[in-house]
This record gives structure tokens, C-alpha cells and sequence, in this order.
């Protein structure tokens, strides 16, 4: 999906085409597209070969995992706008707006990477079978940044506009970001309750653009601890049409 | 899928299923299991000490526990790391370079790590009586300016900055394998326990399985 529309222009857009639509703001250069989507997967989805130079007593198969790392694929993007004889506009030169910038490129390598990432987790996380046991989710600071949001903040006012008083008394009662898989928190969590508008529209980590933090299952003796369930009450998941999240559209994208 | 580590929980499922039987699900147990030892590896990962050259992270282990899963069947529970370069920490063997490179490019200040060489445009290839051994950084003429003086014109000094060694160059690397790279054999057959005491327990007073 080449788009010309600017971070906020993109988050204006139905969650769910952003879900199933590789994206880039205003990227309007295919190849480029299919460039990131390439290393993206490649990432995502390093494959593993058996080289017979590789057979080790700790390796007797020689298996050797092949891909790409996000080092090599931010150097292949560079090189692809290079041999694209890429010009950035000169004030626009090394900043976001930039193609070839470095920050440009580890914004979509990264958000890509981590969006398709946080929703394979949110799948799994998700399974009628894990669910008893794991009946919760805990939001947590998984990347150090240098900047760092009120993300306590942005809890309480998800938790106020889903209704989630439990989630609320959670963090009152433990410090600790926690609510039930199926809590509408998570959605507006990544709908940017509070008036955010940096946030990816999913109700899976990443929520916000560059954000540093994740999601982890948390055990059903923690969540009755924290009041999220009760003992012997059925958890439920996310409401959220799992089978379409990575359906594809008519375009085969 | 990268790497994988399979645990085998039948021995320590097996006995205490017995009485159970019925009530249990062999698979929704060690999906069940599944995501405690994925958590297990999780923090793990997130509790790795940084590289040992002090240089700014690049998130390595922290993107390992992201990209870290579990996937369980009746009898055995499979952790992926769908990551490059953790099987290498863990199994370790010897590195080439692979397609046209000779060199392996080995970072050597903290500018270049976590970038490839083609990312600079300021290196050139070095070379000792063996050969290319590193790509060092050109040097080039700084300027610096001083106040303009009375009659209009403004003082400089020069100084020639640059020359440092940006990556060495070597045609292959050895690394030892590192078992403390995942969790410890006991650790995870201990959460393999707790858990599976917690899903009896849970499902003896009548919750689902």
C-alpha cells in the first residue's frame, strides 16, 4: 500500500486495513516497499539450513539459521535508495522525512518488524488453551529509551474509557500494568486514550510509534491475586477476529 | 523458525496425569506449559548482560525475547527463537564470510557497532604486511575558527582528525558455544513442574484444563 499520508494520516485509517497493509509514510517508491518487506520477513522469519561445515559436537546437524539481520537490512535499504539515485529535499536531508535516514529506516524496520511480532505473540497469547492458566496480560518496559512516555498515565486513561476499573485498581494496588486478555484496555490502549496520537491503532505491542514496551503473559495465581478473576471463573480472549489478522486483500498484499 | 529447543515433559507429566486422566487435555497441557517456559526464556533473554565491549545496545537480546514462542504437541513443547545470530551464541562453531566478501567486518569502536561498513562513506581499507587488516576512517583537515579581527578577517587553526580503526577485518571468527544463553536444564524442568502442579490443582477443584 504506497501512501503519501504523514504518521498521523496513517493512524486515521480503519485499524484493520493497517493491519493487513504494509505501510510507510509517505513513501511512494514500490521497490522500496517491497525491499522492506522483503528484509522484514527475512527478520521475522530467518530460515535454517544444514551446512556440513558447520557440524560441531554441539551442532552435530550443522544447522546454520540463514536471514537477515536489522543491521544488514537498514545497509541493503541505503543501498537500494543509493543505486535509486535517491535525493532527499535539502532541508528535509537527515531527518524523518529523509527515505534514507538512518532514523527513517530504523522507524519502519522497526515498527514493521515489531507490529508483526506483537501480533504472532497476541495469537498465541490468545489460545483457548492458555487461557486458564494465563488469563491476563501484563504491560512492561521490554526496551530502554531515552525519552520515556507516561505509560502509567496512558493506562489509567485506557482503563478509564474501557471501563476496566480492575485493570485501574490493579496498578493502584501492585505498581503493576495488568488487565484480562479479553479487557477492552488493550484496544484502547493502541487507540490512544487520552488524546495520544502516536499510537498504532492495534491491541498489541507495539501501541505507539518507537515505543519500548511489550506485553507478557501473567499466570492465573497473579491475576486472582491482583482481583482480575475470580478462582474457577472461565477466561475469555480478545474479542478480536483472530482469523483475520493477517488475511490478505484483494491485491494478494 | 531459527532455533528451537525442545523439552520433553513426558516423564515428569506422565505420573502425575495418571490420576487425572480424563480431565486433562495432554495437548492443552503442554500448551500450558508451553507458555510458562516461553516466559521462562523471556526473561532470560531480557536479563542478558549487555556486550561486553560497553557499547550502546542494540536491543539484541531484547528483540530474541520478542521474538521468542512456544509451540507444544501431546508429548513435547518446542521454544523458538526466530532470531539471527542466538544459535550461533548458543552452539557456537566457526564464521566465514559468505557470497563475494573475503572479510568478516568486526567492529571495533563503539560508532560502528551495530552497523555494516557500507553504512559509512569515510572508510578505507588498511593495510599491514598481511594484508587488508581493518577499515580505518579517513582523515580529514578540520577547520576551526576563531574571532574575526580588526581588519575583517577571522583566525583558524587546522587539525587533522580521523584515521581510527572503524571494523577489523578478518576471514574468519570462532566462537564457543554458550549453554548459559537459554535457561538452565533444572530451571526449566522446574517451571515445567510448577506448572503442571498449578494446572492440577486447578483442575481438581473443577477448572478447565
Amino acid at each position: 500500500m504506497p501512501t503519501s499520508l504523514d504518521s498521523a494520516g496513517i493512524r486515521a485509517l480503519d485499524a484493520s486495513l493497517r493491519r493487513q497493509s504494509f505501510f510507510s509514510a509517505q513513501t511512494l517508491l514500490t521497490d522500496l516497499l517491497q525491499s522492506y518487506k522483503d528484509k522484514i520477513a527475512s527478520i521475522i522469519n530467518p530460515v535454517t539450513v544444514q551446512r556440513a561445515d558447520r557440524v560441531t559436537e554441539q551442532n552435530p546437524e550443522g544447522n546454520v539459521t540463514t536471514g537477515i539481520n536489522p543491521t544488514y537490512a537498514r545497509a541493503g535499504i541505503k543501498q537500494l535508495l543509493r543505486d535509486m539515485d535517491y535525493q532527499p529535499e535539502p532541508d528535509e536531508a537527515g531527518t524523518i522525512k529523509d527515505l534514507s535516514s538512518n532514523q527513517r529506516i530504523i522507524l519502519v524496520l522497526r515498527t514493521n518488524t515489531e507490529i508483526a511480532r506483537g501480533a504472532g505473540s497476541f495469537i498465541q497469547q490468545n489460545n483457548a488453551d492458555v487461557l486458564d492458566g494465563f488469563p491476563a496480560l501484563e504491560l512492561y518496559r521490554l526496551k530502554g529509551r531515552v525519552k520515556v512516555r507516561d505509560w502509567e498515565e496512558r493506562w489509567q486513561a485506557a482503563a478509564d474509557e474501557s471501563g476496566d476499573t480492575d485493570a485501574d485498581a490493579a496498578l493502584e494496588d501492585s505498581g503493576r500494568m495488568v488487565a484480562l486478555k479479553a479487557s477492552p484496555i488493550w484496544d484502547s490502549l493502541g487507540d490512544g486514550a487520552g488524546d495520544y496520537d502516536d499510537t498504532l491503532g492495534n491491541p498489541y505491542p507495539p501501541f505507539a510509534f518507537n515505543s519500548g514496551m511489550w506485553t507478557r503473559n501473567v499466570s492465573r495465581k497473579d491475576a486472582e491475586e491482583l482481583g482480575l478473576i475470580e478462582p474457577g471463573q472461565k477466561a475469555q480472549a480478545h474479542p478480536l477476529d483472530l482469523t483475520n489478522l493477517f488475511s490478505t486483500d484483494d491485491n494478494g498484499n | 523458525m531459527a532455533i528451537s529447543v525442545q523439552v520433553n515433559i513426558s516423564d515428569t507429566a506422565g505420573p502425575a496425569l495418571a490420576g487425572l486422566e480424563g480431565a486433562l487435555s495432554p495437548l492443552a497441557v503442554a500448551k500450558e506449559i508451553g507458555a510458562a517456559e516461553e516466559l521462562l526464556f523471556k526473561a532470560h533473554f531480557e536479563n542478558a548482560p549487555a556486550n561486553k565491549a560497553g557499547y550502546p545496545t542494540t536491543d539484541f537480546w531484547k528483540d530474541a525475547s520478542a521474538a521468542t514462542n512456544a509451540k507444544a504437541s501431546a508429548n513435547a513443547i518446542v521454544i523458538s527463537v526466530n532470531q539471527i545470530g542466538v544459535r550461533q551464541r548458543l552452539q557456537g562453531g566457526d564464521i566465514f564470510p559468505t557470497g563475494d566478501h573475503k572479510y568478516l567486518a568486526i567492529p571495533a569502536r563503539a560508532e560502528a557497532y551495530g552497523h555494516a561498513p557500507s553504512e559509512f562513506d569515510n572508510l578505507k581499507v588498511g593495510y599491514s604486511r598481511a594484508g587488508a587488516y581493518a577499515l580505518v576512517e579517513n582523515q580529514a583537515t578540520k577547520i576551526n575558527w576563531g574571532r574575526q579581527n580588526k581588519a575583517g578577517f577571522r583566525d583558524f587553526s587546522t587539525e587533522v582528525v580521523g584515521g581510527g580503526v572503524f571494523f577489523w577485518l578478518v576471514k574468519s571468527v570462532h566462537q564457543e558455544p554458550d549453554p548459559s544463553v537459554i535457561p538452565a536444564d533444572q530451571d526449566i524442568m522446574q517451571v515445567a513442574d510448577e506448572t503442571l502442579d498449578a494446572i492440577i490443582e486447578r483442575v481438581s477443584k473443577g477448572g478447565a484444563s
